[in-house]
């Protein structure tokens, strides 16, 4: 598999998943301490039906076309990896109506919740949400969280154009916070910039910004301060924001924005 | 010498603009005029005020905006400012004098300037003129202020002809330092195949060219309350360092030197996309000598970047003869620029070289 996004960041999170607790059988002592990569795509075939002709960046083609879990867990063995944490890559299933988001979320979530179950401790799982149906997601959160067990959820940076501060979506991170949920994100272009650069993917600029503008939406939205208890992860080493930090010290000084920052911007920063 | 050593001596905009549109000689005899009324005790008691500073770092500042009268009139105010302390200054209060002040205060001896949110001139119907305005202007600023100020070339761009004319005249008659360009004018970035003409005459003249970013107009107003250039600005220096790069630009016209704002936008910090990318059998053909030979060729300065975050990944990519000293004053000062650089942790000749001996090199008018 050659998707671009795995590669490069196979770090631990700060606390290890509630899955990994629980007694399982272990292949090999090097798994044991393997690498915990957080940042690990899957596919499903129902879910290429849909979504496999929006995957046509070289990287998503031969995963398209050669993914299965045994792939995935050759390449973690190779790479020490014991647990992968999987997700949708771009465009997940925020594509087509809500009928069809609907039915994509249980389907995806499902078929994670049986990898997970048929390679003990090689897998866990962020959920898939239909957002942004609130009702719909809430539902859907429930059920993966209680009944597929799931570690986390997994968004992409903007949904239909919709950074995760939104309002829209406050229902939502409510439930996540009363959870003290992971949030996992992956970067997806925004359809006004895609095509861009002619000739250049959007993996190459487009994402590493797109998760720049979610960490803004969710900082000066007041979404991250209103959620201390949700863990934030943000793919690719936060996309461009290390890098422009000052740009955001300096704007979290205006007086409209620092009223969402009771405890300063670096404290939400840093705790993601 | 014409010498304005603070904001309440120096020629505030002249209460009526049409007097004075395209004629800085208007400025600057009211300017002079002004300074004559300065007693000069009250000159010496603000120099003697001054606490005693160590040697000047004789900075040269390659990111430092001018908003000349004329210019802010053509264009209007509301088209230029955003609601922002620094472009309040930048639209309302800016004058030679306050760019001396900061300069003197900061250690710069000598801006390159460009003008401030010269997006503003794209597209407009009278985009020659005003860069002609201008160009004057800063050419005259340059002399009124001997090794003070040089300018990059305002351009009316995506105007290609109307360019070329206008390089000819700022670089042959007016002296001028380089070009500016913006770094898009609409989905054109600074690769597109429209603008071989100019590179041409660019990379024949071996000419320097300044870029400076803004938020795309397709990509305005995504976050509520947060302002295109906290995010925005950014990412479009690094599309359009990849737009240089991958049509082959860059490396078809070897001999102009680029600058880039800000540290290059994003683009050292996610470089192994753009290493990865160069791989590509169609784009490794456009870079005969490979994606980093270009990206270490050219030059950023460090406006907005002097900090851990973007010169740690900066400096890891590219070597140290690239790095430039720039302020994007109004927005920012001298003073605080060489803090962060200080504060990093450069000292001797390598702070020496960013602050002034890499810049000496490439104007060496200013060296």
């Amino acid at each position: 598999v050659n998707c671009l996004c795995c590669l490069a960041t196979q770090t631990a999170p700060r606390r290890p998943p509630a899955r990994s607790a629980k007694p399982r059988k272990r292949p090999a002592r090097a798994v044991e301490r393997g690498r915990i990569d957080v940042h690990h795509h899957y596919l499903t075939p129902a879910y290429l039906a849909d979504a496999g002709p929006l995957y046509d960046s070289p990287g998503s083609v031969s995963l398209r076309s050669g993914w299965s879990p045994e792939v995935s867990l050759d390449m973690m063995d190779e790479g020490g990896v014991a647990t992968s944490i999987v997700s949708l890559s771009s465009p997940g299933i925020w594509f087509g109506d809500g009928a069809l988001r609907r039915r994509l979320a249980r389907e995806c979530n499902e078929y994670a919740a049986t990898m997970v179950s048929d390679h003990p401790g090689r897998f866990g799982m962020f959920a898939a949400l239909p957002m942004p149906d609130v009702d719909a997601s809430l539902r859907e959160l429930e059920y993966a969280f209680d009944t597929l067990g799931a570690d986390g959820v997994g968004f992409l940076t903007n949904l239909d154009g919709k950074y995760l501060g939104d309002p829209l979506f406050a229902p939502v991170f409510e439930e996540l916070e009363r959870r003290g949920a992971v949030v996992y994100t992956h970067p997806t272009p925004l359809e006004a910039s895609r095509g861009v650069l002619p000739g250049i993917p959007e993996s190459a600029i487009e994402f590493g910004t797109d998760t720049t503008r979610t960490i803004a939406s969710l900082v000066f939205g007041g979404t991250a301060a209103r959620t201390p208890r949700v863990r934030y992860i943000f793919s690719h080493a936060g996309g461009t924001l290390p890098f422009i930090v000052e740009r955001f010290t300096r704007l979290a000084r205006r007086p409209d924005l620092a009223e969402r920052l009771p405890r300063g911007l670096l404290h939400e920063l840093r705790r993601f | 010498m014409l010498i304005i050593t603070s904001p309440a001596r120096a020629p505030h905009r002249l209460q009526c603009p049409c007097c004075i549109k395209a004629a800085p000689s208007a400025w600057y005899a009211a300017a002079k005029k002004k300074k004559a009324a300065v007693s000069r005790p009250a000159a010496k008691k603000k120099a003697k005020a001054r606490p005693k500073a160590k040697p000047s770092p004789l900075r040269i500042d390659v990111h430092h905006h001018i908003a000349p009268p004329s210019y802010v009139q053509a264009l209007g105010p509301d088209a230029l400012y955003n609601g922002s302390e620094g472009s309040r200054r930048a639209t309302y209060e800016w004058n030679p004098g306050m760019a001396i002040d900061d300069m003197d205060e900061g250690g710069t001896r000598t801006a390159i300037t460009s003008i401030y949110s010269g997006s503003a001139i794209a597209g407009h119907p009278d985009a020659r003129r005003i860069a002609r305005d201008v160009n004057e202007f800063a050419a005259q600023m340059a002399r009124d202020y001997p090794g003070r100020f040089g300018h990059f070339a305002t351009l009316p761009m995506p105007d290609v002809d109307g360019c070329l004319e206008e390089i000819a005249y700022a670089l042959d008659v007016l002296k001028l330092d380089g070009v500016d360009f913006r770094t898009s004018y609409g989905k054109q970035y600074l690769g597109d195949p429209a603008f071989t003409p100019i590179y041409e005459e660019l990379n024949r003249r071996k000419a320097i060219v300044y870029t400076h970013p803004h938020e795309p107009d397709f990509l305005e107003g995504l976050i509520p309350g947060v302002p295109g250039s906290a995010i925005e600005f950014c990412t479009d220096t690094t599309r359009t360092i990849a737009s240089l790069v991958f049509s082959g630009t860059a490396s078809r016209f070897p001999n102009v030197r680029f600058i880039f704002s800000h540290g290059g936008g994003t683009m050292p910090f996610i470089i192994e996309r753009f290493t990865r990318l160069a791989r590509r059998k169609d784009l490794a053909e456009k870079l005969p000598k490979g994606v980093l030979y270009e990206l270490k060729k050219f030059y950023y300065e460090v406006a907005q970047a002097a900090h851990p975050g973007a010169l740690s990944s900066l400096t890891g990519l590219v070597p140290l003869s690239q790095v430039l000293f720039g302020t994007d004053f109004p927005y920012r000062s001298a003073k605080e620029i060489g803090k962060g650089l200080t504060d990093y942790g450069f000292k001797g000749a390598e702070l020496a070289a960013i602050n002034r001996g890499n810049a000496a090199k490439l104007f060496p008018r200013f060296a």
